[in-house]
């Protein structure tokens, strides 16, 4: 190598080892600071969407209190700790896929998950069918292809009821249609709406599987995710005025505590802005008030019940009866010895059951069992019912889409001005609406907005 | 099958042999994909219990291989066909992201003061000197590891998208060092990244397509540094001066 040569080899290759490096490594320092936002942020309910939205805009800089009306954190996330020799969950149960931040954070967290080769079973015509017998029969086949249509759904924004009887849903097995469509999504055939159920189904990406926590709760994992939320969250501080202006946001909570920010992260359940718990200053617009009110949320209950043996197939997973409670799944299996069921309905067999009272409720549970099984209520131990409709704050089990619901959820999603946002299942775009994941991912979502829109002091 | 592609790679090897010069190539790359880069951005955001990011897709390698000939003598030209691999990888201890590329096509080198006005009119960096530009087609796959587990569609089907772009680099050279047939030549390149898409790419990492989220991003740029090992005809080069023919 003569000199000229290893003076050009030496340009080139500095030109190489340094140039770009340095190129790149300011563009990624740029990319950082734009994320920063050290303003001040209110918080609005200490759910999943509240805590993990706190939880991103304190790392990214902001201060942030969270204001929670009622007196502990979690919304929709309890679980009770004393009916059983293990935690039950009588809000959110399932991780819903593995391809979402709650997966991660419940992986992250040391969560293990149930894992068995447990079966379904379906009560009708007149008797108990496994998965593998039912799907010998036309009727049912037909009912399951129904389900299975909804992502090719073509008609006009209807009822899931009503689609069922142009898709020649029997009679014999629409209820078990309605478990698996109505019931399902937080309410019933006849109040939900096609478009929705289509849409959620073609946005649908974080995985199929449903997923119970084993070793840990729902409620574990999202404080795992959010711990450095938790100390920031003000509990019973009803919010009754939001006051957002250009230059800035105020709080004023029921005791009369006035709070000052620069922006607003809203998390309640669609339930209370339907009620107007809230007063906003200015109003919201005319369309955004039609889109809350287009957005359904009805009376959800979970009815626990202990017995002292199985009284149910050992392989089984849930059950589909015909009563007032649409599906019985068994609580305990992968996670205890115990013999536990839980009944999950809403909608109008919810409000039905809620008439009734608890014991009624029980009694009711009870009969429906002695029909799939013989002998529920010889074996009988204890029993308990959860009502999300009488829940403070929270008033109903979780958002679903009605006939002619349009663009709504996109309308509410929408931040008001670049200072008031808004969070929560009900505002998934997604197709996430009605999980925990769909919430923790309109944190994010508006975290980031809160980032990227809000005026930096 | 083996004895085919053995008996297809001599007989290529042979006609190459007698039209142009194989060449080796090997690098490192460095990727600008603001889409991308701010994805993995929200993901680390959203990673709200974990200390360790997952640094941006920028630091990748690349190898490949093609063969060059000399098109024409006056004005003098170079048209080098070749294959290029690149690998960019990045991750924490819950995920790793890999981002694949091959690029196939034809590269034109040449000396711009020599293709205009001869080779003895190479300027001061002499025919060693080349500029190439090259088009062709990009082939872009990533995928996505969580928990040890690679992202899958479904229970059979694993993520890992297939995009293709059409291929555009420039690149500098300077053939600086000959040992026997061997000559090393330092190169660098810039390649277009126009528009390309990762299907899916924001749903699988953050869970949702999340504001500005979208399969299609924004263009960047790959730069890439590296050396390129050619194997001469014969123990001569042929920029230094015009050959005989």
């Amino acid at each position: 190598m003569n000199r000229r040569s290893f003076l050009y080899t030496s340009a080139f290759g500095g030109l190489a080892l340094t140039a770009f490096p340095s190129m790149l490594a300011s563009c990624k320092d740029g990319l950082a600071e734009d994320l920063r936002f050290e303003g001040k942020v209110i918080v609005i309910g200490a759910g999943a969407a509240g805590l993990y939205a706190a939880q991103i805009l304190l790392n990214q800089g902001a201060d942030v209190i969270v204001l929670e009306a009622s007196n502990r954190i979690g919304g929709r996330i309890k679980n009770n700790s004393t009916f059983s020799d293990f935690p039950i969950e009588l809000g959110a149960e399932e991780v819903h896929g593995e391809k979402s931040m709650l997966y991660d954070a419940a992986v992250a967290s040391g969560a293990q998950f149930v894992d068995d080769e447990s079966t379904d079973y379906y009560y009708f015509n007149g008797s108990l069918k496994s998965q593998a017998e039912a799907t010998e029969n036309t009727l049912f086949n037909t009912m399951l292809e129904a389900v299975d249509g909804i992502v090719d759904y073509t008609g006009g924004d209807t009822t899931a009821q009503a689609y069922g009887e142009i898709s020649n849903v029997s009679d014999n097995v629409v209820h078990i249609f309605n478990a698996l469509v109505g019931n399902e999504h937080g309410t019933d055939n006849s109040r939900i709406g096609m478009f929705g159920l289509r849409t959620e189904e073609e946005r649908w990406t974080s995985g199929d599987q449903n997923l119970p926590l084993r070793n840990t709760t729902m409620d574990e994992v999202i404080r795992f995710a959010c711990a450095d939320a938790l100390p920031i969250v003000t509990l019973e501080q009803i919010v009754q005025t939001i006051e957002h202006h250009s230059n800035g946001v105020r709080v004023t909570t029921a005791d009369g505590t006035v709070y000052s920010a620069d922006a607003i992260v809203c998390t309640v359940p669609i339930t209370q802005l339907k009620n107007n718990s809230i007063q906003f200053i200015p109003s919201l617009s005319a369309a955004k008030s039609a889109a809350i009110e287009k957005i359904g949320m009805d009376r959800g209950m979970k009815i626990i019940l202990q017995f002292s043996e199985r009284i149910w197939p050992s392989n089984m997973s849930a059950v589909y009866g015909r009563g007032l409670i649409p599906i019985f799944w068994a609580t305990s299996l992968g996670r205890s010895d115990e013999f536990i069921l839980t009944g999950f309905v809403h909608g109008s067999n919810a409000e039905a059951l809620a008439a009734m009272g608890e014991q009624g409720i029980l009694n009711q549970a009870l009969e429906e069992l002695d029909v799939l099984f013989g002998e529920a209520s010889d074996t009988y131990v204890q029993g308990l019912v959860y009502d999300w409709g009488n829940e403070p704050f929270i008033e109903g089990a979780y958002s679903y889409p009605t006939p002619d619901m349009g663009d709504a959820i996109e309308v509410l999603a929408q931040p008001v001005g670049n200072r008031l946002f808004f969070a929560g299942e009900a505002s998934h775009t997604g197709g996430h609406t009605s999980t925990v994941h769909g919430a923790m991912e309109t944190g994010l979502r508006a975290a980031l907005e809160v980032i990227q829109n809000t005026p930096r002091q | 099958m083996m004895k085919s592609i053995a008996l297809w790679l001599v007989l290529m090897g042979a006609v190459t042999d007698l039209l142009g010069q194989y060449f080796f190539s090997a690098g490192a790359s460095m990727l600008h994909v603001p889409d991308w880069d701010r994805t993995i951005r929200y993901y680390n955001i959203a990673q709200t219990w974990q200390d360790e990011d997952v640094l941006p897709l920028q630091y990748g390698y690349h190898a490949g291989g093609g063969f060059s000939f000399l098109l024409f003598q006056k004005p003098q030209v170079f048209v080098a066909p070749q294959m290029r691999y690149t690998r960019w990888s990045a991750g924490n201890s819950n995920t790793l992201l890999s981002l694949h590329q091959l690029t196939i096509g034809p590269e034109i080198r040449f000396n711009p003061r020599a293709l205009l006005f001869g080779v003895e009119s190479a300027g001061p960096l002499g025919p060693r000197w080349y500029i190439g530009v090259q088009s062709g087609l990009q082939l872009w796959m990533p995928r996505i590891q969580r928990n040890g587990e690679w992202i899958m569609y479904d229970e059979e089907t694993p993520y890992r998208p297939l995009s293709t772009r059409v291929d555009l680099k420039f690149s500098t050279g300077f053939h600086s060092l000959q040992i026997g047939a061997w000559v090393l030549t330092p190169e660098i390149s810039a390649q277009l990244v126009s528009g390309t898409e990762l299907y899916d790419w924001s749903e699988n990492l953050l869970g949702q397509n999340i504001i500005g989220m979208k399969n299609k991003a924004t263009s960047g740029w790959n730069f890439a540094a590296g050396l390129i090992l050619s194997k001469l005809k014969k123990s001569e080069n042929w920029w230094d001066r015009p050959r005989g023919n």
